[in-house]
C-alpha cells in the first residue's frame, strides 16, 4: 500500500484493524493472552463463588456479608487487584513492551485501560442486578461467567482498533 | 503542534516505513506524527532533527507561536 494513500474507512477495514497486530513479529499472540487470561480467572473465579454459594457456603466470603454485597463481587475486585497488580508489573517489564514504540504504548495502554473499565462496569451493572432482582438470575448468570471473557476481549480490541484508526487516519 | 516532516520526508524521497526503520518507529507513529495526531516525546523529536540534521524547531513549530 502506498504509505500516504488515505486509508479506507469502510466496515470491511474496521474490521481488520480491530484484529491486525501493529507488529505481528512481537506482540499479536501476547496481546491475545493479555486479553483473555485475566477475564479467563475473573470469569472462572465468579462462576466458581457462585457454585460455593449455590451449595451453601456463604460463610466463604464473609466480606460479601458485611458489606451487603454479592460474594461475587467481592472475590471479583479481589482477584481483578491482584490482576492489575501482576499484569501491570508484567506487562511493563516483559520484551514485548520495550519493542513497541511510544505510539503502540500509548494506544495499548488507552485500549487496555478501556477494555478493563468497560468489562468491570458491564461486570458490577450484572452483579448488582442479580443481587437486586433476583428474577434476573438465570439471565445474569450466564453474563459473570464465560462471556464476559467475550467482553474483555471485545472492548480490548475494538477500543485498540478505534485509537489505531484514529491515529493512522 | 504543526511540523514539516512530511516535506522533509518526501524531499528526501523516504517512504513514511523507510524513515519509521530509521527513527526505530513504527510507519503508523511517522504517519500520526505528519497528520498532527501525536507529538512525538523529547527524545524521539531530537531523534527526528538528527536525522534531517535540522533544528527541532526547524521541523516543529507551536500553533500558538505561529499567531
Amino acid at each position: 500500500m502506498d504509505d500516504d494513500q488515505t486509508e479506507r474507512r469502510g466496515f470491511l477495514s474496521f474490521l481488520i484493524q480491530i484484529i491486525r497486530p501493529t507488529r505481528a513479529d512481537c506482540w499479536s499472540l501476547w496481546s491475545i493472552f493479555a486479553a483473555v487470561i485475566p477475564t479467563f480467572v475473573i470469569g472462572l473465579g465468579s462462576s466458581l463463588t457462585e457454585q460455593a454459594v449455590e451449595r451453601g457456603f456463604e460463610g466463604a466470603v464473609p466480606l460479601a456479608g458485611w458489606l451487603g454485597v454479592h460474594p461475587a463481587l467481592v472475590i471479583g475486585v479481589f482477584v481483578l487487584t491482584i490482576l492489575a497488580i501482576l499484569g501491570g508489573y508484567g506487562w511493563l517489564y516483559t520484551g514485548w513492551y520495550r519493542r513497541l514504540d511510544e505510539l503502540e504504548r500509548m494506544i495499548e495502554f488507552k485500549a487496555l485501560g478501556t477494555g478493563m473499565i468497560v468489562s468491570v462496569i458491564l461486570w458490577v451493572i450484572s452483579v448488582s442486578l442479580t443481587t437486586w432482582f433476583p428474577l434476573m438470575e438465570p439471565f445474569v448468570d450466564t453474563l459473570i461467567g464465560a462471556p464476559l471473557l467475550v467482553v474483555w476481549c471485545a472492548s480490548y480490541m475494538i477500543a485498540r482498533a478505534c485509537f489505531r484508526r484514529y491515529h493512522d487516519a | 503542534m504543526k511540523n514539516h516532516l512530511k516535506e522533509l520526508r518526501a524531499e528526501r524521497g523516504w517512504s513514511q516505513n523507510a524513515l519509521g526503520e530509521i527513527l526505530g518507529v513504527s510507519r503508523q507513529s511517522v504517519n500520526a506524527i505528519e497528520t498532527g495526531r501525536y507529538d512525538p516525546s523529547l527524545p524521539l523529536a531530537f531523534k527526528i532533527a538528527r536525522v534531517f540534521d535540522l533544528k527541532i524547531e526547524d521541523i516543529f513549530s507551536d500553533d500558538e507561536g505561529e499567531g
